[in-house]
């Protein structure tokens, strides 16, 4: 049920038998979600986090006239707010951007994990930490990267993210997504995505069309992306 | 909410919308095609040009066009020396 999440904890951290089980346990429910469904608003007070099993969800906020920034995409094995342990509620919303399965760990039985493997604090640590670092390549993004290049990059990491859960390929990936929902995470306008990804078709580096992305130049998509891996920190030293 | 497809013409050719956005009316489509318009100029003029050859065609499911609002329509332009 978790292996996408043991699979995104093991490309960068070594996680006993034991602690795999130990983690295991501390996920007592499962929960199925319909596409476009929010599913923790901003205030609320949380007493769980959300990890996602399956599907696509994301962090967004809202401005007054309903234009909507989404902050940070999720894969399946992410949790979506594991800062929710130590914050008990969010700045943001998260919703669900494609029908989702996700597991429920009660913020009690975080503890009791943590307590019991000190070192698995470290890797929750670690995670929430590498989520800061991709909110500052989408920073870098949304305010320098052009529309283009930004897009491109946003397609980088997806592989990037997606290949390490087994659910990438070098010549592509699914991604359940509409032109909308990419030009919410782009700061563009779903007009100027369709544009953009019109450009990128006719130049022969990647094509989205019906839910999947074929990657047709993957040098030349990195090289505008000016896509560099480090900011996902894929080989930590050990913790 | 209908579904309103936004096609993109301009001196590259034809960007057709093939996944449409529910909208609530056609006058939230129009504010769509200006919102995108102006998303697109303002990335040209970040590199320097500035292209008003181009209108977006706003059709329903059946593909029947129901609105066109040309580029120059999103953006109001004041020539020098013109008071505003």
């Amino acid at each position: 049920m978790i292996e996408a999440h043991l699979m995104k904890l093991r490309a960068r951290h070594r996680i006993s038998d034991e602690e795999e089980q130990a983690i295991r346990a501390g996920i007592r429910e499962v929960r199925e979600h319909p596409a476009d469904r929010t599913i923790v608003r901003a205030g609320e007070a949380l007493s769980f986090s959300t990890l996602l099993l399956d599907g696509i969800m994301c962090r967004y906020k809202d401005l007054r006239e309903g234009q909507r920034q989404i902050m940070e995409l999720h894969v399946a094995g992410d949790f979506a707010d594991m800062h929710s342990y130590t914050l008990k509620r969010l700045d943001h919303n998260v919703m669900t951007l494609s029908p989702a399965r996700i597991a429920i760990m009660q913020h009690e039985d975080a503890r009791r994990l943590f307590d019991a493997h000190p070192r698995l604090r470290d890797i929750y640590w670690f995670g929430t930490n590498l989520d800061a670092a991709i909110h500052r390549e989408w920073t870098l993004s949304l305010g320098r990267r052009d529309a283009r290049s930004r897009t491109a990059h946003l397609f980088c990491e997806l592989k990037e993210r997606l290949g390490i859960v087994g659910l990438a390929q070098e010549d592509g990936f699914d991604l359940p997504l509409t032109q909308a929902d990419l030009a919410e995470c782009l700061g563009l306008t779903s007009i100027h995505v369709n544009r953009v990804l019109k450009e990128l078709r006719e130049s022969g580096i990647l094509q989205f069309r019906g839910g999947r992305v074929a990657i047709l130049n993957l040098a030349e998509l990195v090289r505008i992306a000016e896509f560099d891996p480090a900011y996902l920190y894929l080989d930590p030293p050990p913790l | 909410m209908p579904l309103f497809f936004l096609h993109v013409y301009n001196r590259t050719g034809c960007s057709r919308d093939e996944e449409g956005l529910e909208l609530p009316d056609l006058e939230a489509a129009r504010a769509e095609a200006v919102g995108g318009i102006r998303s697109i100029l303002q990335d040209e003029v970040a590199h320097g040009s500035i292209d008003f050859e181009g209108r977006i065609e706003i059709a329903d499911e059946s593909g029947q066009v129901l609105a066109t609002v040309h580029f120059h329509d999103a953006v109001e332009v004041y020539e020098q020396g013109e008071a505003r």
